[in-house]
């Protein structure tokens, strides 16, 4: 099954599509920065919520990527149950990225800072919440996107797509 | 494996496709899968490989190693032929070293070393089509589930698939084929099942297998080696003769005085003693043989 998540890794990133969300990504978090320093968690949060659709979005990518007929040779081979739990898992390794791209971004384009006053949390505290928030948001978004991805949509028998029958 | 009352129809309002099907089928048996164009051919043939499931009915004792070709190969996808192979054979559970093996063997085997790095959207349709056949023998299957299996192949690769075949019976395991383009004479012995109006008819094959006689052209040169070839290959050479010219291609050859063909090598079971009068030979032709 580990394998099948590799393979589905790999056709997801060569694939030019993958490019769509990560910079609708960048985009909305380079608006979200831009408008000055602000505490981490707080910053995190809304990044969290910004990113729920962006990574809903990648994820149905993702699975949309392999032809229809890839898709039942590896049920063929590993079963139904685990070929979809290896998308999922795929799904959400390529999810993990993004937010480890979101966790860092704010560092290095100035939108947050460390503690100002006296109440504020650690830098530490502030990362470990924000990527707590991110990993909240993730499993959702994951199944979101699962839900609209071809596979799901097509329900009973094939898919209508632009990718025809086998 | 059997298919007990069997029904499938793709979508709730849609037509049946398939209706009340039962067939059964065990290990080392071929059944060749016939029918006309969209009749459920190949609905049927994935319904025994597991890729589709009946809307009502079951499938039951499907073996745990399938091997599904597809009737046309999925190219669209970013790998190349050596990579993707690999990964199949990862997926499938074989270790790395074994996984590497397999396709190695399975690569020399269809004539795909040349496109092993190869780019799977650069490759032909029959090309392709060998990589399907590849993936799905890197395990020796239990079911192999071949759909349209020659389409696109050349000719050394059509002669392998009943190689194949016969492996994966000799194994154990089970084929199922579907083929409307007659390759499957290739398959002796294989049951035959007709599918027409959603219903699934078997035939047996009848107690003498249908003999078809071929007419060869060889060199008269080599003739005698030819028939020594293929009666060792088990076939039964029916009558050696001259080749004759068809009277409408028929010419009179000027630098050919009639009468003057060189004497033939002695043809040990032609039943024509050497010597004998023979037609003259219209013009320097092989020497056909027909063999059964």
């Amino acid at each position: 099954m580990i394998a099948l998540v590799r393979l589905r890794l790999a056709g997801f990133l060569r694939i030019g599509r993958a490019l769509a969300p990560v910079l609708a990504g960048l985009l909305a978090l380079g608006v979200l920065y831009g408008g000055g320093r602000a505490q981490p968690a707080e910053a995190y949060g809304v990044s969290a919520v910004v990113l729920f659709p962006v990574l809903a979005w990648q994820t149905k990518i993702l699975l949309d990527v392999e032809p229809d007929v890839q898709r039942r040779l590896a049920q063929v081979v590993l079963g139904p149950v685990r070929e979809r739990v290896a998308g999922v898992l795929a799904a959400g390794v390529a999810g993990l990225g993004t937010v480890a791209v979101a966790l860092v971004l704010p560092w290095l384009v100035g939108g947050v800072t460390g503690p100002v006053g006296p109440g504020d949390r650690s830098v530490a505290a502030g990362v470990a919440l924000g990527l707590w928030v991110h990993l909240l948001a993730l499993p959702g978004a994951v199944a979101l996107g699962a839900l609209a991805s071809r596979a799901i949509v097509a329900l009973t028998g094939y898919a209508w797509g632009r990718r025809t029958r086998a | 494996m059997r298919l007990e009352g069997v029904w499938l129809r793709y979508h709730r309002r849609g037509p049946w496709v398939l209706r009340e099907t039962d067939v059964r089928i065990g290990p080392g048996e071929v059944a060749v899968v016939l029918g006309r164009n969209g009749v459920g051919k190949s609905t049927l043939l994935q319904l025994a490989a597991g890729v589709l499931r009946p809307t009502r009915g079951r499938v039951v004792d499907r073996p745990a190693v399938v091997g599904w070709v597809p009737e046309r190969f999925p190219a669209d996808q970013p790998f190349t032929v050596g990579a993707y192979l690999t990964a199949i054979g990862r997926v499938a559970g074989l270790s790395g070293p074994a996984a590497d093996r397999a396709v190695r063997q399975w690569v020399d085997r269809l004539g795909l070393t040349r496109f092993h790095g190869a780019r799977l959207p650069q490759l032909s349709k029959g090309t392709a089509q060998k990589v399907g056949l590849a993936q799905a023998l890197l395990r020796p299957p239990g079911l192999l589930v071949l759909d349209e299996p020659w389409e696109g192949l050349d000719v050394a690769a059509r002669e392998l698939v009943p190689e194949v075949v016969d492996e994966v019976l000799a194994d154990g395991g089970t084929v199922l084929v579907s083929d409307h383009r007659g390759e499957t004479v290739r398959l002796p012995g294989a049951r035959q099942w007709t599918v027409a109006d959603g219903t699934v008819t078997e035939e047996r094959p009848s107690a003498d297998a249908a003999v078809a006689v071929v007419e060869l052209a060889v060199p008269a040169a080599g003739v005698v080696a030819a028939v020594a070839r293929l009666r060792a290959e088990g076939h039964h050479v029916l009558r050696v003769r001259d080749y004759v010219a068809p009277p409408s291609a028929a010419r009179p050859d000027p630098g050919l005085p009639a009468g003057s063909a060189p004497p033939p090598a002695a043809r040990p079971d032609s039943g024509v003693p050497a010597g004998s009068p023979r037609p003259p030979v219209t013009g320097p032709g092989p020497v056909p043989e027909e063999a059964r």
